[in-house]
């Protein structure tokens, strides 16, 4: 082989751009299929900006200051250990602002940063929507009016543990009054919020999705304050406004600082099919049960499965932050259909449903779990949801063994 | 040698494709908006579906496309008769499929052959595609009961269809006794929604 097939092939390696998962991470790695979710490289996201003006209204400094905003909130998530007299940081993970890339980054030249090349990763303020226009008009001409950010992880590392590189384009025609939608700029900012957390490789989350459900952007929405940032729908401005519970612990357990590990405990099982396979696909959230704000407050959810591709015969699931001490009830549910597509959840395009929200119970028949101290796991067991896999029997790999450990026994270790 | 190595990872840039995994929220949007944003629409049965692969040269392995025939039984809006059969070519790719493609996901909308919707499109793209305003906001399930009675419901439940209207528009909804500050959300009437449609457009 020649030395410039090699160099091509180690470099095909390196660049190689991973897909997308969702529910939980973003991104996991498809190299070796670990169940492990990427993390940037370094725990250090640096990114760097542009200097356009986002709209009429919004110029570049500002729009730098929100995004800055955003990224902060995401590495200072803290929570409320068993004491619950102060927050806790439980993240490890900087945001390092770069610089700008010295131009105006437009329609013309967007792909110089937009690309599955190893480089910056930018945040572009698309004043006007011609960059978002750009990438969608051929399929839909209406669609960039209705865009307030699309977010990409363009590059990982050769392990595939590690992203090198993504982008967000930031689409300013929804703060200006001509477009069909508008957003107000808490709304936009709540819009930032939700896309930086893609770019820290946070997927869609399902939670609280009975209060979100009868809530309009801009109308009346009775407990708003609990919907979290990476809900699939901008419901409300309270979205960006602080960080939820979901939001801070599944930042927190992609990039766990050791207070996450040793001051509260996990949660997991194992989710199979009517025939025993494992699923791929179900909603399982564990939330709170002393109250019915706790209820509301101090929920977390992951999907089953979503740390493996589509298909792949892996239905764990892996709920982190529980509060030692704490009493939790444990439930799966059905993704819901009103998020399909690009603002849905992963790993499988047509999830399982038609299954009734249930509890799963612990070992002993019990409703509700707890643990005496943090660093400890909840194991959950296997729970078997009376539905047909809709993956076929024949496919995918299957895990080496990790988390539940079936029988439905409930164990603490 | 410098020059090779550029050489290869400059072709190794235009052989990898982008992702654009479009990850982001949905903006609900207004029947005002769907309305303005249309090109035409109709309550109509789908004929066929038929996927077609176009522009291989641009796209790795093609653009996955469906042409639509459409039944026109009644229209809201544009050039389109009652009894035409209304043709068109909308984007036929999945999450995946676009990844893997290295194109902008926009969302998958597709019509079961046999059933009636009432729909919306877009005028027709620079590649000549259309596609509901909005994704599937702007397609609607058309339920006729033993009654004869006919409505109508999005994969939303209609949630979000009155929410914020110009003033117009609201007139339009009192003439058929809905209340824009307690709008319904589920099925609706679709002779009061044809009307309301109609009422947009003036």
């Amino acid at each position: 082989m020649s030395r410039y097939l090699k160099l091509f092939i180690i470099a095909a390696v390196l660049l190689t751009v991973r897909y997308a998962l969702a529910g939980g991470p973003f991104e996991v790695d498809a190299v070796s299929d670990s169940g492990v979710a990427q993390q940037w490289e370094g725990n250090e996201l640096k990114w760097s900006s542009e200097d356009g003006d986002l709209s009429s209204a919004v110029n570049n400094a500002t729009a730098k200051q929100w995004v800055n905003d955003a990224m902060s909130k995401w590495t200072s998530a803290a929570l409320r250990d068993s004491g619950l007299s102060s927050q806790k940081i439980v993240v490890d993970v900087k945001a390092t602002y770069q610089g700008s890339v010295g131009k105006d980054v437009n329609e013309t030249n967007y792909l110089d940063y937009n690309n599955s090349s190893e480089g910056q990763t930018v945040i572009i303020f698309d004043k006007g929507g011609a960059i978002t226009k750009a990438e969608t008009e051929a399929f839909d001409p209406n669609q960039y009016q209705y865009i307030p950010g699309l977010t990409q992880l363009l590059v990982s590392d050769s392990s595939g543990k590690k992203i090198k590189k993504g982008i967000i384009i930031f689409n300013g025609i929804l703060l200006e009054s001509s477009n069909p939608v508008t957003l107000t700029p808490e709304q936009f900012k709540s819009a930032i919020q939700h896309e930086t957390g893609h770019l820290f490789n946070l997927d869609h989350a399902q939670v609280n999705l009975d209060i979100a459900t009868p809530c309009d952007l801009g109308g009346s929405c009775p407990d708003a304050q609990y919907i979290p940032t990476m809900f699939p729908e901008l419901k409300t401005e309270r979205q960006g406004t602080e960080l939820k519970i979901d939001d801070k612990v599944t930042i927190s357990w992609i990039y766990p600082n050791t207070t996450l590990q040793s001051s509260f405990c996990t949660i997991t099982g194992e989710i199979q099919d009517k025939d025993g396979r494992p699923l791929q696909g179900v909603n399982v959230f564990a939330r709170r049960t002393e109250s019915d704000s706790l209820k509301k407050e101090d929920v977390r959810a992951m999907v089953s499965g979503v740390l493996y591709p589509a298909c792949f015969n892996d239905g764990h699931y892996y709920l982190y932050g529980i509060v030692p001490g704490r009493t939790y009830e444990v439930m799966y549910e059905q993704l819901s259909p009103l998020y399909t597509g690009m603002s849905g959840f992963e790993p499988l395009k047509n999830p399982p449903s038609g299954f009734p929200q249930q509890n799963i119970t612990a070992g002993d028949g019990s409703t509700t779990v707890s643990c005496p101290s943090g660093g400890q796991t909840i194991d959950m067991g296997t729970v078997q949801v009376p539905v047909s896999n809709p993956c076929p029997s024949s496919s995918g790999k299957t895990t080496s063994g990790s988390g539940g450990s079936g029988g439905g026994c409930s164990l603490i270790r | 040698m410098k020059k090779m190595i550029l050489t290869v990872f400059v072709l190794l840039s235009l052989i990898f494709p982008v992702v654009t995994a479009n990850s982001d929220q949905i903006i609900s949007i207004n029947l005002s908006t769907i309305v303005s944003s249309s090109d035409v629409a109709f309550k109509g049965k789908c004929e066929s579906k038929e996927a077609k692969i176009i522009y291989p040269e641009k796209y790795p392995n093609g653009l996955g496309t469906a042409h639509y025939v459409f039944l026109v039984e009644d229209v809201l809006k544009g050039d389109v008769k009652v009894g035409d059969h209304f043709a068109f070519d909308q984007i036929n790719e999945t999450r995946e499929s676009s990844r893997a493609k290295g194109i902008p996901y926009v969302g998958t909308v597709s019509y079961e052959v046999g059933k009636v919707y009432t729909v919306f499109l877009s005028k027709p793209s620079s590649i000549g595609l259309r596609f509901p305003p909005g994704a599937d906001q702007s397609v609607f399930n058309v339920i006729t009961d033993a009654s004869g009675k006919t409505t109508i419901v999005n994969t939303k439940s209609n949630k979000g269809l009155f929410n914020a209207l110009p003033v117009q528009s609201v007139k339009v909804l009192k003439s058929v006794n809905i209340d824009e500050r307690n709008p319904p959300s589920g099925p609706i009437n679709y002779d009061d929604f044809k009307t309301i449609v109609e009422g947009m457009q003036q």
